[in-house]
């Protein structure tokens, strides 16, 4: 599966906002674009993802379209995934794993899962609004 | 045959020892468990029914175990403790940081 098939034909950074992007996280975030390294079956998160949430590195999506056609996206770094109908609704269900992941590390005094925790913040950060 | 989500939870909680995390979320069933060094923390999808074969391998990979050994932890041919040993000398993917 092409991924420029589905986004047209984007070579170029930056990035492009997909016009049914995000019903949950909102139209106007910067989400999913090709990456430039692999543009079959990667896509990259950053900068700003949701309200008051931005990625301050780049993180590259695996992408994977299951047998009923609905879509995967995972991650290599901390093993989370979104799965959805669109792709759209895939990555509103990565972003939301993304901050709930967050919150569930933060909650966590033990020094193993902070040093985890500080991990992932070198990734994701709180912005003002 | 696909594993279905529930029974996936039911095992993982009760064999394997899992507690449902105690953030609420209104996308996915969080749970988590400690052991020494590290915590391990997956999650499924409110609404989903099953577990597809490429979601095992992501799931299997929150587990930190390869995919044919979370099959066999959830056709009862793993145990916890064959679980745990797997863990300590063989997690894969490897733990980033370990203590």
């Amino acid at each position: 599966m092409s991924v420029a098939a589905l986004f047209g034909d984007r070579t170029m950074f930056p990035f492009w906002e997909p016009a049914q992007s995000t019903q949950k996280f909102g139209q106007v975030y910067p989400a999913i674009a090709p990456s430039t390294s692999s543009p079959l079956s990667q896509l990259i998160l950053f900068r700003r993802i949701a309200p008051g949430w931005e990625l301050v590195q780049r993180l590259v999506l695996e992408l994977t379209q299951e047998e009923d056609g609905s879509y995967l996206l995972s991650d290599n770094e901390f093993y989370l995934y979104g799965q959805g109908e669109t792709l759209a609704a895939a990555q509103d269900d990565y972003v939301a794993a993304l901050l709930e992941y967050y919150a569930l590390l933060a909650d966590k005094p033990d020094p193993p899962t902070q040093a985890v925790f500080r991990r992932l913040q070198l990734f994701l950060r709180p912005t003002s609004l | 045959m696909p594993l279905k989500i529930r029974k996936f939870e039911q095992i993982l909680q009760g064999k394997f020892g899992f507690v449902p995390a105690k953030h609420r979320s209104d996308d996915h069933r969080w749970y988590e468990k400690t052991i020494p060094g590290c915590l391990l923390a997956t999650y499924v999808s409110h609404g989903d029914k099953e577990l597809s074969s490429n979601l095992e391998g992501k799931i299997a990979r929150q587990l930190r175990v390869r995919k044919l050994f979370f099959q066999e932890m959830f056709t009862c041919e793993q145990d916890a403790n064959a679980y745990h040993k797997q863990l300590q000398e063989d997690p894969y993917p490897p733990f980033h940081v370990r203590f």
